[in-house]
Order: structure tokens, then sequence, then C-alpha cells
């Protein structure tokens, strides 16, 4: 047809998920495991970026959870749950958690039952948690061997007879994150008007109390929606939204 | 929109793809009309609205105040400006009236004989329109929520309601018995909805998070509960397992067809699942502030594709694509929380109501005309110059000149900003404080004690220098501004970077900087200044009148003053009056020049 489409029309177009949409997904994981400051925790743990930081990259959440579940499902991408909210599912590479796992278990008489763990989570399974009846039966641990993983920091009591998958030593992580962010937004409150130019909070200077870089907290802010993400002429503009807990 | 026709016409398309289309851009284009209104009733919030299915005229609303009231929604006056008239109410005066508030109303699904309605005076009213009497009332326990009649149930004529008390109460309208329960869940039922497409089958949402499905037919309970993790027990934490919401579930809505479920809940999310299988289909609305402690009320487009869903959120109502979860559209028009929404599927309109007990209709916008808009003031450059957050608001506050001077506005010309002097106010108020300074205090001291200083020689200089400087500034006035197109009242700045533009934005400088030099006058260069700095500081200059013309025929004609004055002493001292007069003239002291006494 020769003439051109009106604008809703395009909107009724459906997103083209191609091949290309996973490996966009990929880019902008990498691109979020930049701004992981590796050195504040002495390089012991893998980069991490939570999956509503990609809520702010890419505008479609849909198709965002699609991508990522799939990448999951082809044993790339590992999902954990954090803890301090329901909704907040950190996503580490594979081979990074691997890799960082292995290296701090180097030399400990937990090496073994971590690297049988690792061998079974890895290609195949997309859980965040297991129970007793999976670990013993499926897997084939046996109690000593769980208690081990335990002590190891893989994983982390959820209940009686339940485990929560977990990164090794991201305690800390979990620590300075929740200050930051709660720094980060304080940030954006005390502005005039509540209110602040994306720009403008990506220069300030980071206090003590935030440990990563601002435009880590900054998607993080922007994508679990603690802020309203506001298009003006002079830029995207942050405006804190009422009734948040943090 | 003119291939759609043609397509219809020859026959490529189905017909119902016209339609779909059209009715999608009309949703995507919903607006509040300053043409339609709809009759206020509600002294108190309105808590629901229903439009009726038949033929879409009738609209019911129940309020806070318990006040039931019905509109006709036709537009039959021949005028484009149209309110919704209110064609009767249940009013407070009225002996049936409810006594708390009305939570819930829906018409009858197959005429407009009858309604029914549910209030928190724990009673739910069958009425009869004509009369607008209760035909029936059944009396519950506890506060009723809500209750849904199946609009297309034919075999049944089951009202299901939900009350305070975890079992979910069916009431049968041909015989009036309520002993049919449905017992299930463990909290407050806060929503209860038939399908659309099977008529036994029913979804209660509860309390206790959980959202079950029911097939009225089976006596041993629902049939499946909808899990959000879709059985993956891992995702959630032991109490959550199994439950549709982390929060209260507090919405329901099944799509046109009946395929999809709708759910919200408090925990501010909002779920699509296939109401056949129960199964989340996982697609992420992000955050849909839910706050309400009762039901939520919210609606999903029909006839559209892709369907919409229309939500309240606090004070607007939010559009979201059904199947892809992308916010569409706020719609902003209530001043304070919207609780319920309505869509009139005919005319693609949505009405909504909330606690500013306004019913708002939300109408499409007609197409427009594209018109060449030539812009008259692009001479003048009507783009607003690039602001700093929340200075906007400081210029409509700014009107005087003092608040001007108080240097609130720290917002520059980005084009003067590395001149001297022009980069903050502070150096400029500096000079002038101690130019005060100078001649209140320290220049008297100094010169206390000394003969004067002879300048002559140096104002001679000084003065023919100053004439050159002002006639620079002139010719540079006239080139770049009054000669060339500027108008002589007050326009609008003309702040981008062309040389015109900025060659008047130096003579303002050059004549900025030249008012410096001469301190001797004061008064001529606060204001100017001031002006002046209005003019560069801000967009719009406030003064009706052309204060810059007023102040140069001021000065022309006290100049022309002067020059009279001087004329007069200094060639009418002798020569130039009568004789008669030259003996009674008085000795003036005339620069030295002293003439004899004939």
């Amino acid at each position: 047809m020769g003439e051109s489409h009106p604008s809703w029309e395009i909107k009724m177009q459906c997103d083209v998920c191609s091949a290309d949409g996973a490996a966009d997904i990929r880019t902008s994981l990498q691109h979020l495991m930049t701004l992981f400051s590796r050195k504040l925790f002495n390089d012991s743990l893998p980069p991490v970026a939570l999956k509503h930081q990609l809520y702010s990259l890419h505008s479609d959440k849909t198709s965002v959870d699609k991508q990522v579940s799939e990448l999951r499902a082809n044993g790339e991408l590992l999902m954990f749950q954090l803890g301090f909210d329901s909704e907040a599912f950190a996503l580490v590479f594979a081979e990074d958690y691997r890799a960082k796992v292995l290296q701090g278990e180097a030399g400990r008489e937990t090496l073994g039952t971590v690297e049988k763990f690792l061998a079974k989570l890895i290609p195949g399974c997309s859980d965040l948690s297991f129970n007793k009846e999976k670990m013993l039966k499926e897997f084939l641990f046996t109690d000593s061997e769980i208690t081990q993983l335990v002590k190891s920091g893989v994983l982390t009591v959820r209940d009686a007879g339940s485990w929560w998958l977990s990164i090794p030593n991201s305690g800390k992580f979990i620590k300075y994150f929740i200050k930051g962010r709660k720094a980060v937004l304080g940030m954006v409150k005390k502005s005039k008007y509540s209110e602040i130019l994306k720009t403008e909070l990506e220069e300030r200077r980071t206090t003590s109390q935030v440990k990563f870089q601002m435009k880590y907290h900054i998607h993080d802010i922007v994508g679990a929606e603690l802020v309203e993400c506001i298009q003006t002429t002079s830029g995207t503009l942050l405006r804190y939204v009422d009734g948040n807990i943090n | 929109m003119l291939s759609f026709l043609y397509a219809r016409q020859s026959g490529l398309d189905h017909p119902v793809r016209l339609r779909r289309a059209e009715s999608t851009r009309r949703v995507l284009s919903l607006e509040l009309n300053h043409n339609r209104d709809v009759d206020r009733v509600h002294g108190n919030g309105i808590n629901t609205l229903d439009i009726e299915v038949i033929d879409g005229r009738y609209m019911l609303s129940g309020g806070s105040d318990g006040v039931i009231g019905i509109y006709d929604l036709e537009n039959n006056s021949k005028k484009l400006k149209y309110s919704c008239k209110v064609v009767c109410t249940v009013g407070r005066s009225s002996q049936h009236v409810h006594k708390f508030s009305v939570e819930t109303v829906q018409w009858y699904p197959h005429d407009t004989g009858m309604f029914v309605s549910s209030s928190f005076d724990k009673t739910m009213k069958v009425w009869d329109t004509e009369t607008l009497k209760p035909a029936e009332e059944f009396q519950f326990d506890g506060n009723v929520y809500c209750h849904h009649m199946s609009p297309i149930a034919r075999k049944h004529s089951l009202v299901a309601v939900g009350t305070k008390d975890p079992k979910v109460q069916l009431c049968d309208l041909k015989s009036g018995s309520r002993i049919h329960i449905l017992q299930g869940h463990r909290g407050e039922i806060l929503s209860v909805r038939w399908s659309p497409r099977y008529e036994h089958i029913l979804a209660t949402a509860s309390t206790d998070s959980r959202v079950l499905i029911w097939d009225v037919r089976r006596a041993s309970g629902s049939l499946f509960t909808l899990d959000q993790h879709n059985g993956d027990k891992s995702k959630a934490s032991s109490e959550a397992v199994n439950t549709a919401h982390n929060g209260r579930a507090n919405g329901l809505c099944f799509t046109a067809d009946g395929l999809h479920l709708l759910t919200t809940g408090t925990d501010d999310r909002m779920r699509l699942w296939n109401s056949a299988t129960g199964e989340n289909t996982l697609v992420n609305y992000g955050k849909v502030v839910n706050e309400s402690r009762k039901g939520l009320k919210f609606t999903v487009s029909r006839g559209c594709s892709p369907e919409f869903v229309f939500v309240p959120c606090g004070t607007s109502v939010a559009v979201y694509g059904l199947q892809s979860g992308e916010l569409i559209t706020m719609l902003r028009g209530h001043y304070n929380n919207v609780d319920c929404c309505e869509f009139h599927p005919d005319y693609q309109e949505l009405y909504s109501g909330g606690k500013d007990c306004n019913i708002l209709a939300w109408v499409p916008v007609l197409r427009q005309p594209d018109i060449e808009d030539e812009a008259t003031n692009s001479k003048r450059g009507q783009n607003k110059s690039v602001l700093v957050n929340g200075e906007r608001d400081n210029f409509k506050e700014c009107v005087e000149i003092l608040t001007y001077l108080n240097f609130r506005l720290f917002c520059h010309d980005p084009r003067t900003k590395d001149w001297l002097l022009m980069y903050s106010p502070i150096p400029q108020t500096v000079i002038i404080l101690f130019y005060i300074y100078f001649v209140m205090s320290l220049g008297p001291r100094i010169m206390e004690n000394r003969k004067p200083f002879d300048l002559k020689q140096v104002l001679i200089i000084y003065n023919f220098s100053v004439v050159a400087y002002s006639l620079y500034m002139c010719y540079e006035f006239v080139m770049s501004g009054w000669g060339t197109g500027y108008s002589f009242g007050c326009d609008l700045l003309d702040p981008s970077h062309s040389p015109q533009a900025m060659r008047m934005a130096w003579t303002c400088w050059l004549y900025y900087s030249s008012k410096f030099i001469e301190m001797l006058d004061t008064i001529q260069f606060v204001m100017v200044t001031s002006h002046i700095s209005q003019y560069y500081f801000m967009k719009d200059c406030p003064y009706p009148y052309p204060i810059f013309i007023y102040l140069i025929t001021l000065y022309g004609i006290v100049f022309l003053l002067l020059f009279l004055n001087f004329w007069y002493h200094a060639y009418t001292k002798g020569k130039r009056l009568p004789k008669v007069l030259q003996n009674i003239t008085m000795p003036q002291d005339n620069n030295g020049i002293h003439h004899k006494k004939e």
C-alpha cells in the first residue's frame, strides 16, 4: 500500500521476536555486568545483575522475561532469589558463577561435593530452590553432602527441608546494594520537587553509602519502578514515587 | 483508512477487519471531551458503574452514599455539547434506599426492567426499574463486596455474591433460594465474575491471595486455583505457594471472548491467565498501583485488536495493551482516586467514576485534518530556550523587579555566558555596592582635605568617547534589531544562535557595560539594566508597554531640555536679548565666561 501507516497501526505491529532478541538481552546483561564493581568484593563474587535492571533498558517487559527464561533454559544464565524482595531476582552468567565458586572452594574439602552439584545444576536445572526430596532422590546427594553445600554457601536455608540456590559470599553484596539503593532514592527524594534529571544524577558524587556505580543503581530504581521515568525536552527526568517502602 | 475501505469494498478483507482497526484507533485516541458531561448525582464517591448490554443506552451508578442513579447516555439533542442526563435515582429520600455504601450494581443481562445492587448494609436488592422498588431482598451476615450475574446464562439465573464470609453464596433469582454455597476460600471474597463463554464457570478472588475457578454444577469444590508460578514451587517462598498474588487478590475481569482472565492484587501486579488451564501467561504489566481495600473494578475493551485493559491506578486510569503488557497511556482527569471504569463497546467510550463524585466520559478524538502551519512567528524564534528543571515554575512566580534582583534565576542565555560580567549577577552586585560605598563615604573622606582635581581634560576626552560609543551602539541596535525586523513593542526573545541574534545580544552587552562606566546615571542604570536582565533571563516580558522605547524617548526629552538650557545660557547672555533687558539680566555663573556690563 502506498499510503503511510498512521501511528496507531505501527503500534499494532507485534514485536518481531527473532533470535536477535536473546542476543539483545545478553548484550544488555553484559553491559550491566561491567557496571558491577568487582574489586569491592576482592574478586570473590561473579558479576551480578538484577532482572529488573533489564526493564530500564528494554521497554517490553514480557519479551525481556521470555528471553531471560530462554537463556536460563539453555543453561547460559542462572537466576537467584535474593531474599529482600520477592520480586528481585539476580542474574549471573553460568560460566562466571562456576569459575568463582570453584575459585572460592579451592583447597577446601567441600570442593568435590560442590563440583558435583554444579555439574548437575548448570546444563539442566533451572530451579530457584530445592527441597529435600529432590536433593535426595533426583540428585542423589546424602544428608552430609547437603550440609557441606550449605556450608560452602551454594545453598541457603529457606524452610525446613528446602533450600534456595544462592551465590556464596553474597551477603555483603545484598547489604551494600540495599544501602546504596536507599541512599540513591534519598538523593532523588531530597532534590527540589523530588525530581532530578537522569544525567544530573549520574554526575553526582556517590556518598560513602553508595558502593556501586551510580548507573547500576539508576537502572535498578528505574526498572523496579521506584521512580517514575518522564521524558522531557531536557532528557529523562526521574521523579520519586510516593508510597515506596524503601 | 481509505485502503481499509477499499479493501472491504473489493472483498480483499473481511468486514470485521475494518471495524476492528477503526475501534482500535478510536481507543488509542481516548481523551476527555469538553462537549460530553455526565450529570452529577452523588454526594460521595462513586463505587460502581454498569452499562446495559442490550442497547448500551442506560448506565447505572452506585455511590458511597447509598444512592443509585440511572443515566441516559444517548445524545438526542441536535447539539454537540451534551450532558448525560439522570433519568431517575434511588436517592436518600427513598424508603428502600441502601443504608450504607453501594458496592456493586448490575443490570439484569436480558433487559433493563430489573437491576441488582449490593451494599455494605449486608443486603442485596433486586429492583424493578419502573417503580424503583425492590422486588426481592437478600440478607447476609457480612458486608457484601461484590455480586455478579452471568451475562450469557440461559439455563440458570444465579447471582454469585462475595461477602466477608469465605463462602461464596449463589442466590437464585427464580426461586429466591440461597442454599447453594461454594467453599474453598479462607478469606473475604473481594470479587466474583462469571465467564462470558461458559455459563457455569465462575471465578472468585479473595483476601487469602488466591483465585479459584469453579464449575457450579460440581459439588466437590473448585476446579483449580490460579498459581502465579505455574506450579514451579521453587520460585516462591513456602507461604506463597499456589497463590495468584503476593497480596490480596482484589480484581477480576474476563476478556470478551472468555479465553483469558485478568486478576489484580495488592502486590501491585496484574496477571493474565489462560482461563481454561489456569496457566499464568507471564505477561508483565509492570507496577500496577493498587491500594484498594475493597474490590477493584476494571474493564477490558471489546472489538479491538489488540485489546486494551483499563485499570484505575490512583487518580488516573491506566491503559495497557492486553497481550503485550505495555503501558499505552494514563488517562488523567479525576481529582481523587478512581474506583471504577466501564467501557462502552459500541462507541468505544470509557466512563470512569471515583471519589471526587464525578463520572468522566473519555471519548475518542475525531480525526483532524492536517494543517500546514506556516509559523508566522518563525522570525522571532518561537522556540523556547532550554530550561533547567523547576525553573519554569519560578518564571510564573516572579513578576516583580525585586524578585529578579533577588537573583533567584541563575538561568542563562547560554550564548552570553562567557562574556564579561555575564556569568552570574555576583560581580555586578559587588561593583555596584563598591560604587555606593565610594560615593557615600569613601570618596568624600579621601577628598575632604585635598584640593579638587582638575578633570577638565579627562572629562572632554571621556565625553567625546562616550558619544562615539553611543553612536556605535545606536548603529548596532538598528542593524541587529529595530531596523531589520523587530517591532516597537515588546517581543519575545530570539534565543537562537543566528548572527542577527548574536549581534543583538552583543549590542545589549555593550550597552550594559557602558552603563557600568557611566555610574553617574544611577537611576537610569537600575531601570534599564534590570529590564535588560529580565529580557535575557526570562522568556516573556511581562510589561505590556514598550519600556525601552519610553526610556529612549525620555532620554531624548531630557537631553533636549538640557541642550536648550545650555543654549539659552550660552547664546542669550547678551547679544540675543533686546538691549533693554540686558541691564537687568542677573549675572550668571557661566563656566567662567563673564560678560562685561555695558
